[in-house]
């Protein structure tokens, strides 16, 4: 419309209307807040995939007396061909050919030393103690293994130990689901909070300009023309708002990536906590930096939709 | 064409302001609208320019019925329609310039076309002078020129004017009266509503007059 060009010339003055020194501090702190549950609620999802795909999905093996031959009547038809080898060895032979595991690693003497140095300060093989053999297991799904492997497993080597976290799993991916939930109910409730800021500040608007719209109404102005002209400056405010909550939030944000390193899944977070800032600013996940852009972008569309809903809705008044 | 079947105002649901009220007025047509003060001249005028929906009955304006009309019709029927009210409705925080250009802008027409009409009707008016002044500024008779020339400024289908002579000397309402007529032999209903009965006398034209709720129409004096 040419007074969309000319919308000085309305008498909206929507600069008084809807003026920005109150929606803007409202908005920001709003986003502020939404960026926290965000960056929450990423968190939150971040660890939850670590526990499932490392320490939690995880399943050891304890073979005792691995290098012992296995007795005939321990071989089960399946393994026939395997008469003459070890435990470990046919241990290792099913582990192979299972479509569940996405691998296994036989623990060597020296990350076993490594792992009882705290309790024995000397390597195990000084003691001449008889050390099982430890198979780590990641499978390809969640814990607990299938019952058809566990049942080879036992029926060919009958002492062999299987110590599955699916119990540990399943409660840290339960606290780690809870705590995204959290995060999104906390969202929600900041972006309502935020809309209806908007509203409020949208009516009071509306009523202070209530004679020069009905005038305008009148006189042939559209709904879509007077929701435009409301909606665009309060998407602008929204936007301004989003911008400063975002920027604000930045800081703290970096600060608490900084503190979650060490439960971050990256191998290098020692040295990244060592880095210096910028080292540590540019290996931030750029998930954390497309929020700040998409906030302000967020609350953009929250003011321009709310906004223009409350004034349709207004509008209906007049015939 | 303006036609009204039946219709019913009632205010409060107690008072009747129009009762059963029937007319017809064929696209041209202009019409003195008379009757004592309150008896609703201003509120038929406001349901002509379709600000108010009637208790009961249809009304079609400019060849639309208007009752089931969407918001969208309603508002184009709008740009067609001028009025002049009798307290102005000047917008005070715009100037004479640009409340009078509203209905043109309203309806996207090109600047260079807003400036030029705008120049022709101040001059008219003869308020060129007072094109960058606001309303409050203005004494009532030149705040009744800008409603005047703001009614006709994008040529309406449908005039309708809730007496606006009120606050004009004899020259200006001459005047007035003069580019009223251009209008309606241009194609334009005008539908004036006056308490003056010299100016119906000297400017004859049907007269609808409306008492008690119901509505008479008495052909030109």
């Amino acid at each position: 419309m040419m007074l969309f060009k000319y919308k000085t010339s309305d008498g909206l003055k929507l600069h008084r209307a809807l003026p920005g020194q109150f929606l803007i501090p409202l908005v920001a702190a709003m986003t502020f807040l939404a960026a926290l549950s965000i960056a929450g609620a990423y968190a939150s999802q971040q660890l939850a995939k670590r526990w499932s795909a490392g320490a939690a999905s995880t399943i050891i093996l304890q073979i005792p007396m691995p290098n012992e031959s296995l007795s005939s009547s321990n071989q089960t038809t399946t393994l026939s061909t395997t008469a003459t080898k070890t435990k470990i060895q046919s241990v290792i032979a099913i582990l192979s050919t299972s479509k569940e595991l996405d691998s296994f690693h036989q623990m060597t003497d020296k990350e076993i030393d490594e792992l009882l140095a705290p309790w024995l300060h000397e390597s195990i093989q000084s003691f001449a103690l008889p050390i099982p053999a430890i198979i780590e297991l990641h499978l390809k799904h969640d814990p607990p293994l299938s019952i058809t492997l566990e049942k080879t497993l036992k029926q060919t080597v009958p002492d062999i130990s299987i110590e599955q976290s699916n119990f540990w799993n399943q409660r840290l991916n339960a606290l780690a689901n809870s705590l995204q939930t959290s995060a999104f109910l906390a969202l929600i409730i900041v972006i309502s909070v935020a809309a209806t800021v908007i509203a409020l500040s949208t009516r009071t608007g509306l009523m202070q300009c209530k004679q020069t719209i009905e005038i305008l109404h009148n006189l042939g102005a559209s709904d879509a023309y007077i929701s435009f002209r409301f909606a665009n400056r309060s998407a602008f405010l929204a936007s301004v708002g989003g911008t400063i909550g975002s920027v604000f939030s930045v800081p703290l944000l970096l600060f608490l990536t900084y503190l979650s390193l060490p439960f971050s899944s990256d191998p290098n977070w020692q040295a990244l906590s060592n880095a210096s800032w910028f080292y540590f600013l540019i290996t931030t996940p750029f998930q954390l930096f497309g929020l700040f852009i998409l906030l302000p972008i967020c609350n953009y569309f929250i003011g321009w939709i709310t906004t223009t809903i409350i004034v349709y809705f207004w509008l209906r008044r007049l015939t | 064409m303006i036609q009204l079947d039946g219709v019913s105002l009632n205010y409060k649901n107690d008072i009747t302001l129009l009762d059963n009220v029937n007319l017809h007025i064929p696209q041209g047509g202009f019409c003195w609208l008379t009757g004592p003060s309150g008896v609703g001249k201003s509120t038929l005028l406001r349901l002509l320019h379709l600000e108010k929906k009637p208790s009961s009955g249809l009304i079609t304006i400019l060849d639309t019925p208007t009752n089931h009309a969407r918001r969208s019709t309603i508002c184009r029927l709008k740009q067609r329609i001028g009025i002049v009210y009798q307290d102005f409705k000047l917008i005070p925080n715009l100037t004479v310039f640009d409340n009078i250009a509203l209905p043109l802008r309203l309806q996207n027409i090109d600047e260079n076309t807003v400036q030029r009409s705008n120049a022709r009707i101040l001059e008219w008016i003869g308020l060129e002078h007072k094109k960058y002044t606001y309303p409050k500024t203005l004494s009532g008779g030149e705040q009744q020129r800008v409603a005047i020339a703001r009614a006709v400024i994008h040529r309406p289908n449908l005039l309708l004017a809730d007496e606006p002579t009120n606050a004009l000397d004899e020259y200006q309402v001459k005047r007035l009266m003069d580019l009223f007529y251009d209008l309606n032999d241009l194609g334009c209903t005008i539908i004036m509503a006056t308490h003056n009965d010299a100016l119906i006398r000297q400017f004859p034209a049907t007269r609808l007059k409306l008492e008690n709720g119901r509505l008479w129409v008495n052909d030109a004096v």
